[in-house]
């Protein structure tokens, strides 16, 4: 990726993939991979589900782009699909029982008891966030694990703001009522 | 706006959330082993926008100036033929060659005759009612 292409717009690259720019496409790509990827591993919970979905997205995208409204920030457009996208494989795939599972929780060196209280926890909450709606979990997640402010994920989810802050109180609300049990475990 | 937004954040739901449910990062070699994934698989697509796309004037102006290069260049050629093979036209303010300076002028190598030739011809054209 070249300097000039990193400072592009992305109207200036939807409208140079319109007439069939690699580079452009490629950049468009990168700019908005991560984002995408987390969205995708949010809403359905496991790398390679994820990694198929980003790229089902972008290609749709592409397959699309004639009906593209050019004068519209690109990134919002490109979430709905993702996310129409992904909820509708979610219905299709059966996640597995390790979907989620992360390196990080596989740690050595703590203490059986210690290890069956923490597995206690990832349990619980496991089960109480697929309790709720949909788009809830993905937001739920996207704001308390990836850091994403309220209006990012309203963005990428092509919801309003507040919409999203709601969806985000009454998650957090049944999250906290599951953890509350465990709550003891705070002062550690 | 409603009262709760991004300061509701709970460090102790996110630390949990994160263990139970992972991390999304893509380490970088993984990032751009997709992206690189995502542009192959769209490659085709691409070059049918490539194909279909009109082309730009500056484009139509390359391709035809291609053609009316060459184009350009053999009809300067033949008009310049043409000009040095045609006959010479007599300028407005010439005299139109009288008919007897006409058959003189066509005879080869007049000029080498001399004044005599030259003058026979002309009696023999005066007699015929010719004048120079």
């Amino acid at each position: 990726m070249t300097p000039a292409d990193a400072g592009e717009s992305d109207a200036v690259l939807v409208a140079r993939i319109r007439a069939g720019d690699t580079g452009a496409y490629d950049t468009l790509v990168r700019r908005h991979l991560r984002g995408a990827y987390t969205v995708a591993r949010r809403l359905l919970g496991n790398k390679e589900d994820a990694e198929d979905l980003v790229q089902d997205a972008f290609i749709q995208a592409l397959d699309r782009l004639d009906r593209f409204d050019a004068s519209r920030p690109f990134a919002p457009w490109f979430y709905r699909i993702l996310t129409n996208r992904g909820l509708n494989a979610k219905k299709s795939i059966r996640l597995r029982t390790t979907a989620g599972l992360h390196e990080e929780m596989v740690g050595g060196g703590e203490s059986p008891q210690r290890a069956a209280e923490r597995g206690e926890l990832r349990d619980a909450l496991r089960e109480a966030v697929s309790t709720l709606p949909e788009r809830q979990q993905t937001i739920v997640q996207l704001a308390e694990i990836d850091g994403w402010t309220s209006a990012e994920i309203a963005g990428a989810l092509g919801m309003a703001d507040g919409t999203v802050r709601w969806h985000l109180h009454e998650a957090r609300k049944a999250l906290r009522t599951v953890l509350a049990p465990l709550r003891p475990e705070e002062g550690r | 706006m409603m009262e709760h937004d991004d300061k509701d954040r709970d460090p102790m739901l996110a630390g949990a959330l994160r263990e139970a449910m992972g991390g999304t990062r893509l380490d970088e070699a993984a990032e751009d082993a997709l992206a690189r994934r995502i542009v192959a698989a769209s490659a085709f697509r691409l070059a049918v926008l490539r194909r279909a796309r009109p082309f730009t004037w500056w484009e139509q102006t390359a391709r035809w100036s291609r053609v009316a290069g060459p184009i350009g260049v053999v009809a300067a050629a033949a008009g310049i033929a043409l000009a040095m093979l045609a006959p010479t036209e007599a300028s407005a303010d010439e005299a139109p060659l009288p008919l007897a300076e006409a058959v003189v002028s066509a005879i080869p190598g007049h000029d080498a005759l001399g004044a005599l030739a030259s003058d026979t011809i002309w009696t023999v054209a005066g007699t015929a009612g010719v004048s120079r």
